[in-house]
């Protein structure tokens, strides 16, 4: 087998509306070499290869297939240059049948006269599926009438079926079972046997370590380690994964776990669709409640549940007053506010003024016999402003042009305008500076001062570390440990339970 | 990254700016042209006409901005009032009290902006597809029912018609129309689901029922300028209210009013726009531009409004 470079990355950088992507990414692709990148979400390993097979160009840096130049405009001219991919969603489309998706784009090599030749068509899709190991799938059945494994398993088959040299396999595998991640290793097997390059990408890292030759470790876009096959050990491959540099300056700098007895909000044995099992706790006055995890551990979706976005199927969440939680506007009256990770989407109104948006949970507050006069409006915002000190011209300005750390402040602002209680913290610092976090962390510590209940979820283990006086980890919807405040605990002793 | 927020800030600005200033100079432009070309715009008839075929309008398009700020879409009006006006008219020639025309008038209206409403909100069709299905069945109504002959309302319906009762009656709906929609909850709802949806549930709104009042909102509107538009007429035909619903929605672009909803809705200015609109239908009318090529007209100033005056999509993932 021969070690040259069929695919080379050059300082790759990649950034979206407000976050950074990727920074200065350089990679070799090898041929014969099954490449594995792993990297929590958000870490870039999509984004790197959503460059690679053209799905958007990169905003600087260069890439280079077999020696020259390659910037591909998109995924089909990827796909002629001999790129496979199979897409992390769903790469085909349900509305067609099969043969149509597997030759999306190439329906002109059974054009005849401008006439395009379906039994030549089906024919040669039959052809394919038995040259790939797959059964079952008839070519011309509706894509949407098959399981989500079968239309992997026909990506799989489009990706193949022009020889790539390079072909990318992005978290493909928890879609497929036994049968078909064995097709699917069978595939990337000889892909590498005939000297092509394969980019596999997982969170699995049992399963990386063992389809792999190399392992390249991103992290926040940037490119962490590199691991060659006698270097691999998963305790090692987790923590370059996860572990960021404790800068614990800005953190608390008590070490012990603090709370006032009142209970705020207890939850009890709380099931929901989205995969929530037997989550039961309480949540105090005066406490910072971490909870952790992967990203699809049930942590966000326990957000949503406790501020009643979601509905539980068994169990309840209760607030000192007795009351059971019924939606988000039971929440709200019970003093409870809510931050979304997906700031923009979710909690603020871009379009809106920093006035307009502050007021909005506090309306019925607001209003003497339904006037809202905007001399109150006013007061409410410019209180907010102050003593969050929100970067500003005025409170008339749209929440669009400001920073966002500020837009955060103006989301929190929002919970305070209606003098919340209780705060459920979904990734509040996420996507802010170093600058700002030291600001949210602050604002943590004065509204546990202020006897205020907190949960913050976090993907970021020091932060979690840092402020909670409770941690909990979740794994696959249920909280799997629970460790208290202490000086003691470290990063890569709370990675084991969540991995 | 300051400087590229500098810059942001002063597009916004500038982007403000036309969007207050646009919608007061083109009413004074088409003014100033009509009556230099006419000579004639300003006197007492035409201004009245003018002030008559923009009343229904006017009022109208004051319940539509409360469905157009959340980001609804209705384009039934000339349907519903249609058959609110049968219907109205119907019940007039049985029992003979101006009141209770009003009353059934509103409350046909309300309760075909409530199937608005209730498939829109809560069977989730998109609002647009259903007030066009609405407007056919009303359609298909009006021109069934009066295929044959046209209904005439009673002759004590037609004191209505007076600019001493017309006059308080429009400044009360704009008052409390005002007042509604940017002092009171509902309206700062709307303007919030309209700004994002997602955001406003999660902040409390009740997204469904504040939808549902802002429908009823309008269908009261309706109800109003559809006794007053009777008691002008004196009767319903198959073409009653022909039109009205493209005339509204020309008043809220016109008036600078965001089609698609959100805090910088005004809905003073509908107000601006409904007289607009008429201005400019009446004034081609008076400068004798062929009646035909009126709604040509009407369709280019629309598309050079929206060009002028909307945000432009330029923000996109790939920046």
């Amino acid at each position: 087998m021969s070690e040259a470079v069929l695919l080379s990355t050059h300082n790759i950088c990649k950034h979206f509306v407000s976050t950074q992507a990727l920074c200065d990414v350089s990679v070799n692709f090898r041929r014969g070499v099954v490449k594995g990148l792993v990297g929590e979400n958000g870490s870039g390993k999509s984004t790197l290869v959503n460059i690679i097979s053209g799905v958007y160009p990169a905003a600087s840096g260069t890439l280079e297939l077999n020696g020259s130049p390659y910037a591909p405009k998109s995924s089909y001219e990827a796909y002629n240059c001999h790129i496979g991919t199979i897409t992390q969603e769903m790469g085909t489309i349900p509305s067609i049948p099969v043969a149509d998706n597997l030759f999306l784009g190439e329906e002109e090599r059974f054009m005849h006269h401008g006439v395009i030749n379906r039994r030549e068509m089906l024919q040669a899709a039959a052809q394919i599926f038995e040259r790939f190991g797959i059964r079952g799938i008839r070519p011309e059945s509706m894509t949407a009438s098959h399981t989500l494994e079968e239309r992997k398993l026909v990506e799989m088959a489009r990706a193949l079926c022009n020889d790539p040299d390079l072909f990318i396999v992005d978290e493909t595998t928890t879609a497929l079972s036994l049968h078909g991640r064995d097709l699917l290793y069978q595939n990337i097997r000889s892909v590498r046997e005939r000297n092509g390059c394969v980019i596999f990408i997982s969170h699995d890292i049992d399963e990386l370590m063992e389809v792999c030759d190399e392992i390249t470790i991103l992290r926040d876009g940037v490119l962490i380690r590199e691991l060659r096959k006698d270097e691999f050990d998963g305790d090692l491959i987790r923590e370059l994964l996860v572990g960021r540099q404790l800068s614990d300056h800005y953190y608390r700098t008590d070490h012990g776990p603090t709370h006032l007895n009142e209970v705020a909000v207890r939850v009890q044995g709380l099931y929901t669709m989205g995969g929530l099992k037997n989550v039961s706790f309480k949540l105090h006055k005066g406490e910072i409640l971490g909870i952790g995890g992967l990203t699809d551990c049930g942590m966000h979706e326990l957000g949503a549940a406790l501020f009643g976005l979601v509905k539980p199927v068994q169990g309840t969440v209760t607030f000192a007053d007795q009351t059971v939680l019924d939606g988000n506007q039971c929440a709200i009256r019970h003093g409870m506010g809510y931050i979304s990770k997906n700031r923009d989407q979710e909690s603020i109104i871009l379009e809106a003024s920093i006035m307009d948006n502050m007021v909005i949970p506090s309306y019925r507050k607001l209003a003497r016999h339904g006037y809202i006069s905007q001399r109150a409006e006013k007061a409410l915002a410019n209180e907010q402003v102050r003593s969050l000190s929100i970067k500003c011209r005025s409170i008339k300005q749209n929440v669009r042009e400001l920073s966002g750390g500020n837009k955060q402040k103006v989301a929190f602002g929002k919970w305070f305008g209606n003098e919340s209680e209780i705060f459920v913290l979904d990734c509040p610092t996420r996507g802010v500076d170093v600058g700002v976090k030291t600001a949210m962390y602050q604002l943590l510590m004065r509204m546990k001062a202020e006897g205020k209940a907190v949960v913050m979820i976090t993907e970021e283990l020091p932060e979690l570390i840092g402020m909670s006086d409770r941690i909990m980890i979740m794994k696959n919807g249920q909280i799997q440990m629970e460790y208290a405040r202490s000086a003691e605990l470290s990063e890569s002793y709370i990675i084991k339970d969540m991995i | 990254m300051e400087d590229r927020s500098k810059a942001l800030a002063r597009r916004y600005k500038a982007q403000e700016l036309i969007r207050n200033l646009i919608p007061v100079l083109g009413l004074l432009l088409l003014l100033l042209v009509f009556q230099s070309i006419s000579g004639k715009l300003f006197r007492m008839g035409n201004i009245k006409s003018i002030m008559n075929q923009a009343y229904t309008i006017i009022i109208v398009a004051l319940g539509g901005t409360f469905v157009y700020a959340h980001g609804g879409m209705d384009i039934s009006y000339g349907g519903v009032i249609g058959v609110s006006m049968l219907c109205s008219t119907l019940v007039a020639n049985q029992i003979d009290s101006p009141y209770l025309a009003l009353a059934v008038c509103v409350a046909v209206a309300c309760g075909l902006s409530l199937m608005n409403a209730v498939f829109s909100i809560y069977l989730k069709v998109s609002p647009l597809i259903v007030s066009l299905c609405l407007m056919y069945m009303c359609r298909g109504m009006l021109n069934v029912v009066c295929s044959s002959d046209k209904f005439s309302v009673p002759d004590s319906m037609l004191p209505f018609d007076d600019w001493a009762v017309k006059i308080p009656v429009l400044v009360a709906v704009i008052l409390i129309a005002v007042f509604l929609f940017e002092k009171t909850a509902i309206g700062k709802s709307s303007k919030a689901i309209g700004g994002n949806t997602v955001a406003a549930r999660q902040a409390g709104i009740n997204v469904e029922r504040t939808r549902l009042i802002c429908y009823l909102i309008s269908g009261i509107c309706i109800g109003i300028a559809g006794f007053f538009q009777l008691s002008r007429a004196g009767s319903v035909s198959t073409s009653t209210g022909q039109g009205l619903e493209m005339n509204v929605i020309t008043a809220l672009v016109l008036g600078g009013i965001s089609l698609s909803g959100g805090a910088r809705v005004r809905i003073l200015r509908a107000v601006l726009g409904a007289v607009t609109v008429i201005v400019l239908r009446f004034g081609l009318n008076i400068i004798r531009l062929d009646e035909n090529l009126i709604e040509g007209v009407q369709g280019v100033v629309l598309l050079f409004i929206v060009w002028l005056t909307y945000e432009k999509n330029r923000t996109n993932l790939y920046n």
